[in-house]
């Protein structure tokens, strides 16, 4: 057995090198698509590995999330920081979680098309952005410093909203999945 | 497939709970608790062993009704250094509940941390091979109560307890005249960095009163309290730049017996952060689910008029189904025994034959 730190450890690299290896990946696929890097063949690799690593680093994400939560000091959220990976984390799960169930239920078409394209390799690529951005602010709170803090980011500024405006968030979100993802299910029987 | 994702789901969540709810390493953070949390916050109390640390305890102060005496415990072993983390409760029973000095009418005026907690954490720094931590209670009923001291640390994967002997005081009426802090005094626990702190004391019986001060490690300063109302005294401490704190107690004189206070600690400290746990959890499940929602609707949006033309074309169907062009009558005429819709399907192959025929 080991600690919850070593194993935050663990699953925080597999996230993090999952979600950069994905996040270049769809960079390179919307590069290739717009004929600034001419090569056929990688369209298809980097649509493949991009979906993939997607796909483990969701995997990998609530591990990390919840050894982190257990091996912080104190309570879960100690310091502003903790609560800001939190947030950071779980956008770039839902982003990540969006472009992985759009590419499975739609296939190739997202790919096709100029603009559902473009939600895809902006989706895949936010979601990489967010978990480096998680990664800085995790290396901010156990070291003090971090590759990212050139960019002065404010990760001791907490945007906390009311638990009333978070509920209808949460309810209009459910909704809007629910009605999603019952289309997208539905169309694959049509 | 559904199958695959759902025992994928499953596993997931039992492998995230099972790290969720496992003991804290980090500790849970100060407060008031019974000792029964001691073995609840391990995971499960039957995993607990015996730590081997030793805990010595020590009164300072007369235990009279309303005035405040001070407990101190001294952890040492070696067993301490495995994790440096260490859990200390300030217990008046060893049954695990209703156990806190608060269930036995004493009240907490004071934690070494700064607070008014009967569970503190502390942290063994490297190369030492103790830790020290106080309180400064007071008895609000003429009772006798047995206090102990009990830890929690980790090591080897293993959570450890430990228990001290029980401290037996009984609370004493007050003699008359003695000179005595007040039966509401309160002491201030807490102060902001970087500014000099005026700490009021509020007694009876009290003619004069010197303080004594020390950060620990130092020696102790002695300064002369101002009176700054009836039977009220201030004092100013120093201001400390960085998070620190300086114990002081006071030595009361008056018509009847003096008295000295326990040591008080006052902590100079940053605000702590504090968050309401339950609007973070929310907020970021509502962000998850709501991005979620976004992103599939739009691309829902954006593909589905594609597909709705896909699922009514049909075009290459009909132009499957389609006859290929009529081939030209030889003639004029159909040949013997054909019809025009077998002419229309299979003509092309009969003139390439005759045409193979005549060359």
């Amino acid at each position: 057995m080991i600690s919850s730190s070593t194993f935050h450890v663990i699953s925080t690299e597999l996230v993090v090198g999952s979600f950069a290896m994905s996040g270049l990946c769809f960079l390179l696929y919307a590069l290739c698509r717009y004929d600034l890097i001419k090569n056929k063949n990688l369209i298809s690799i980097t649509d493949n590995v991009a979906h993939f690593a997607l796909m483990f680093g969701i995997i990998a994400t609530p591990f990390a999330i919840f050894s982190g939560i257990s091996a912080s000091p104190g309570s879960g959220f100690s310091t502003p920081i903790l609560v800001n990976k939190m947030f950071l984390s779980m956008t770039g799960l839902g982003l990540g979680l969006a472009a992985l169930i759009s590419r499975w239920k739609m296939c190739d078409s997202i790919l096709t098309e100029r603009k559902p394209m473009l939600i895809q390799t902006f989706s895949g690529m936010g979601a990489s952005g967010l978990m480096l951005l998680t990664a800085s602010a995790g290396g901010s709170f156990a070291r003090g410093e971090s590759l990212l803090d050139i960019f002065s980011l404010p990760y001791d500024m907490v945007i906390l909203m009311p638990i009333a405006i978070s509920v209808i968030l949460l309810i209009s979100g459910l909704a809007t999945t629910a009605s999603a993802l019952w289309k997208l299910l539905g169309r694959s029987t049509v | 497939m559904f199958r695959r994702i759902r025992i994928l789901f499953v596993v997931t969540i039992l492998l995230s709970l099972s790290s969720f709810t496992q003991a804290n390493p980090g500790g849970v953070g100060d407060g008031v608790f019974d000792m029964q949390c001691g073995g609840a916050c391990h995971g499960d109390s039957s995993l607990n062993q015996t730590s081997s640390a030793s805990i010595s305890v020590q009164v300072e102060g007369s235990p009279y009704l309303d005035q405040p005496i001070s407990i101190s415990a001294v952890i040492s072993g070696a067993q301490l250094s495995y994790s440096g983390d260490l859990g200390i409760f300030l217990l008046t029973d060893i049954t695990g509940h209703s156990d806190t000095p608060a269930d036995a009418q004493w009240d907490i005026l004071s934690d070494s941390n700064g607070g008014t907690n009967n569970y503190v954490e502390g942290k063994l720094l490297t190369g030492q091979d103790n830790f020290s931590t106080s309180w400064t209670i007071k008895p609000t009923t003429l009772t006798t109560t047995t206090f102990y001291i009990s830890i929690h640390h980790g090591g080897d994967d293993i959570p450890y307890f430990g228990i001290s002997q029980g401290l037996e005081i009984e609370v004493l009426p007050i003699p008359d005249n003695l000179a005595r802090l007040s039966s509401d005094f309160t002491p201030q626990t807490t102060r902001p960095l970087g500014e000099a702190t005026t700490v009021s004391i509020e007694t009876e019986d009290v003619s004069s009163v010197k303080v004594e001060w020390k950060v620990e490690g130092s020696s102790i300063n002695t300064i002369i309290a101002n009176s700054s109302s009836e039977g009220v005294w201030e004092f100013i401490a120093p201001a400390s730049n960085q998070p620190s704190s300086i114990q002081w107690r006071a030595i009361l004189e008056g018509e009847g017996p003096s008295q000295t206070t326990p040591w008080f600690t006052l902590v100079a400290q940053e605000p702590p952060f504090e968050v309401d746990e339950t609007a973070v959890y929310i907020q970021s499940f509502a962000l998850f689910i709501f991005v979620l929602g976004f992103i599939l609707s739009i691309q829902l949006k954006f593909s589905k008029s594609k597909t709705e033309e896909k699922q009514w074309e049909q075009t290459e169907e009909v132009l499957q189904d389609s006859p290929p062009t009529t081939p030209p009558l030889p003639d004029g005429q159909l040949p013997p025994g054909w019809t025009m819709e077998q002419w229309q399907w299979y003509g092309h192959e009969y003139l390439e034959e005759l045409k193979e025929g005549v060359q």
